[in-house]
């Protein structure tokens, strides 16, 4: 039967697009590309620092009425150091998609560039917690240690689906607390968010809540719990931190003990705009960095937590 | 989406609330002279203010937020433990800030630590919906 025109039939309709793009990508979460402090700039691609630590006495002899003045050697600061690595995030976009209009009604240079900065701060931020100390060689690139292979002194790895308890917590904190001046004690837990979960249910994993529907949950929000040993830690979940079954990284903190160093004049995040080649156009964002440690002893890493509630 | 160019660069252009928060916020914190290096040791009553003012702004302009924080933090006080199993396990928690406002206040004061005890007691008379425990700090 005809029927005229229906919406079946006609040839000529425009697309129906919203020009609303809801961006929900998980790389926008870094916590120490944003928050972290900038040391002062390195000068060369292997930065050092100095480091001292004087141990407490375990026990001491007293001097005889009368005696000498005996001298025993000292130490001096020592050297640490860390690679500068250099990162990069290269945009291209051809003249021919340029001149597209997009659905977003966005320029795809600007959107592209837009979304390339946000990818190296993602890149950073994993590098700063996850990075592996390279030298690099001609032709090979350098690599930087990340926040868990700076510590060194205070490791424990536990056996593989240890359940992370509040005993485990406070021990961590202990750790940091025995080998450290009190004002340096860690305060800043760094874990997957399962972790995160747990300690959210009492440490308690099977801690069953009954929730009214018209009840809602915190579900954004940075806890800060209280120690036995008296620390306040603030609990930082983080998207980057191992949660691989096994091997599963908790790691304490003091945030101030760490930094980023921008190698001189070329190290800071920039946009370099290169040579146009044929029919695209093209850039990238760079930077050259390094995380400085400044005495990771007061840091504390341990592994093998079960990477289920 | 609104763009500008400057120096054949293109910046999105912010919407007008949040230009006009970043304004009144960055403007309040010169006026009042509070340094960036600040810690919890230097808190003044017009740093107090400011950080007052972020919890009004993220009140008022992120209300849903706020609401949702009020009655989650009313749950989890509800279902807190006892006393005795905080004791016995060794762990409580004092304090929660919301994401939003952890991050707006690390902007501007980067070197306060959050986490500090003392802090966290003189915060918690100024803004007691962030307290996460029924008990005595």
């Amino acid at each position: 039967m005809p029927i005229g025109v229906s919406s079946h039939n006609a040839t000529d309709q425009l697309d129906s697009v919203l020009a609303i793009l809801k961006d929900v990508s998980p790389n926008v979460d870094n916590y120490f590309v944003s928050n972290l402090k900038v040391s002062p700039t390195a000068t060369n691609t292997l930065h050092e620092w100095p480091v001292y630590n004087t141990a407490r006495p375990t026990s001491v002899t007293m001097v005889i009425e009368g005696a000498d003045a005996t001298i025993q050697d000292l130490t001096t600061p020592s050297r640490s150091n860390n690679r500068i690595g250099i990162v990069d995030e290269v945009v291209q976009v051809t003249s021919t998609d340029m001149g597209i209009s997009t659905l977003t009604g966005e320029d795809q240079m600007s959107f592209q560039k837009r979304e390339g900065l946000q990818r190296l701060k993602a890149k950073m931020e994993w590098l700063t917690i996850n990075g592996v100390l390279a030298a690099g060689s001609s032709g090979v690139a350098a690599q930087m240690a990340g926040i868990e292979r700076c510590i060194s002194t205070l490791i424990t790895a536990r056996a593989s689906g240890t359940s992370f308890t509040e005993t485990e917590f406070n021990d961590i904190v202990q750790d940091s607390w025995d080998t450290v001046g009190a004002q340096y004690v860690g305060d800043l837990l760094l874990c997957p968010v399962v972790i995160k979960r747990r300690v959210a249910t009492g440490f308690d994993g099977n801690n069953t809540r009954n929730i009214s529907a018209a009840e809602k949950k915190l579900d954004s929000e940075i806890r800060v719990i209280d120690s036995q040993v008296g620390q306040t830690v603030k609990i930082i979940p983080h998207k980057d931190v191992r949660i691989t079954a096994g091997s599963l990284a908790v790691m304490l903190l003091r945030e101030e003990l760490y930094a980023h160093s921008f190698l001189a004049k070329e190290g800071e995040p920039k946009w370099v705009p290169l040579a146009r080649t044929g029919h695209a156009e093209k850039g990238m964002y760079q930077t050259q960095f390094t995380v400085v440690s400044h005495a990771q002893r007061a840091s504390v890493r341990r592994t093998g937590y079960s990477s289920s509630l | 989406m609104n763009t500008i160019t400057v120096n054949n660069e293109t910046y999105e252009v912010a919407t007008d609330e949040a230009r006009m928060l970043t304004v009144h916020l960055v403007d309040l914190f010169k006026k009042l002279g509070i340094p960036q290096d600040l810690t919890t040791e230097d808190m003044t009553p017009a740093t107090w203010r400011f950080i007052e003012r972020i919890i009004e702004v993220w009140r008022h302009f992120f209300p849903d937020e706020y609401m949702d924080w009020v009655a989650g933090m009313k749950y989890e006080l509800e279902v807190e433990r006892p006393i005795k199993a905080h004791i016995k396990g060794g762990t409580y928690t004092p304090i929660s800030y919301p994401m939003r406002v952890h991050n707006l206040i690390q902007v501007f004061l980067p070197k306060l630590r959050l986490q500090d005890k003392g802090f966290i007691k003189k915060f918690l008379r100024r803004v007691p919906e962030f307290k996460n425990t029924n008990y005595r700090i």
